[in-house]
């Protein structure tokens, strides 16, 4: 009885192709299947060397290469039908690393004036002087126009609340549970992640019919 | 015509502690408290610190009571004041979505906790400048 080999094939996830290298088939999907083919579909190049753009390979690629080896194969895919690879320029040259550095004093810089300027604007806003002199008066029953022992413990309290939303004390620490910033940083990641896959399979279309 | 004053100063009491509880509730400030210290399951001391706060605080404001104790625990009290507005002004710019933009422009999330770091200096100095540099109030 004459079967059909089968071929299973799955996306791998965060694909990157790194600078003045091909990708091959093998650093895009896992495929099980008989062995002799597979290892042959798996050294295809997918992306020549010099490519520096993103690339979005949809199920649909793969189908036809491995077509190309077996064309009575029985084709299934696992899981997402596309994946993007994005190109590696992470040249780490004196340049890059001075522009970097530029780049984060500046934002640092930028950062502590303004967040000095805002609590500034906030306690003017809100008329903070009125509540601090009114707590004063109802712990000790004195006057005082300028209550220092509330507000520079006040202000050192700013800093430790901002701490401790960011939970800064665990820096470093391998932790479980995302904080607020790394599950931002993770949906904004993957919402950039998601719009340039779904552009590049859109002009991929385009050309592809045009 | 005082019942009528009385209705007026309910409603609008109603409203501005509706509006705090779902201030706080969004901010998600009193959310993040409870997911540093882990004490998920005394959510209704939680409930009930707000409440107690905002009827304390109201109450001795507008009838202006007086208490003669000691200055020094000012010193505690004002501390905690400054931690809550820190963690409502860090919550009010994680809302605004700045951090994420930092990190994609410095190239890696690492680089994000120096602009924490930056923040928060600046928050305490210019706050220390604002209290105790005069001309400002």
């Amino acid at each position: 009885m004459n079967r059909e080999p089968k071929f299973y094939f799955q996306f791998k996830p965060n694909i990157y192709q790194a600078a003045q290298k091909p990708v091959i088939v093998r650093d895009v999907i896992e495929l099980s299947g008989p062995l002799d083919v597979a290892e042959s579909i798996l050294d295809t190049i997918i992306i020549p060397a010099g490519n520096n753009s993103p690339v979005v390979i949809t199920a649909m690629d793969i189908v036809r290469i491995i077509q190309s080896f077996q064309p009575d194969a029985q084709i299934f895919l696992v899981g997402e039908g596309k994946t993007l690879i994005e190109p590696l320029d992470r040249q780490s040259t004196l340049k890059n690393k001075i522009y970097n550095w530029i780049k984060l004093i500046v934002s640092a810089v930028l950062t502590f004036i303004g967040a000095g300027l805002a609590i500034m604007y906030f306690h003017a806003d809100v008329n903070m002087e009125e509540v601090h002199k009114a707590i004063f008066s109802l712990v000790t029953g004195k006057e005082n126009s300028r209550p220092y022992i509330i507000t520079i413990p006040y202000s050192i309290g700013i800093g430790v609340g901002i701490a401790l939303f960011f939970d800064v004390f665990s820096i470093g620490k391998k932790k479980k549970n995302p904080g607020p910033l790394e599950l931002e940083l993770y949906n904004y990641e993957s919402d950039v992640y998601s719009y340039i896959r779904d552009e590049e399979e859109k002009e991929k279309q385009k050309k592809g019919t045009g | 015509m005082y019942f009528v004053l009385a209705i007026i100063g309910f409603s609008g009491g109603l409203v501005v502690g509706g509006a705090l509880a779902a201030f706080l509730t969004v901010l998600g400030v009193i959310t993040r408290l409870i997911e540093i210290t882990k004490t998920k399951r005394y959510l209704t001391i939680y409930k009930f610190a707000i409440l107690s706060g905002t009827i304390v605080s109201t109450l001795s404001y507008n009838l202006s009571i007086k208490v003669n104790g000691s200055g020094y625990i000012l010193i505690l009290v004002g501390l905690f004041m400054g931690i809550f507005v820190g963690m409502v002004a860090s919550a009010l710019a994680e809302v605004l979505n700045v951090m994420p933009l930092f990190a994609d422009v410095l190239g890696g999330a690492k680089w994000v906790y120096v602009i924490i770091f930056a923040m928060i200096i600046g928050k305490i100095i210019g706050s220390l400048i604002y209290w105790i540099v005069p001309g400002f109030y």
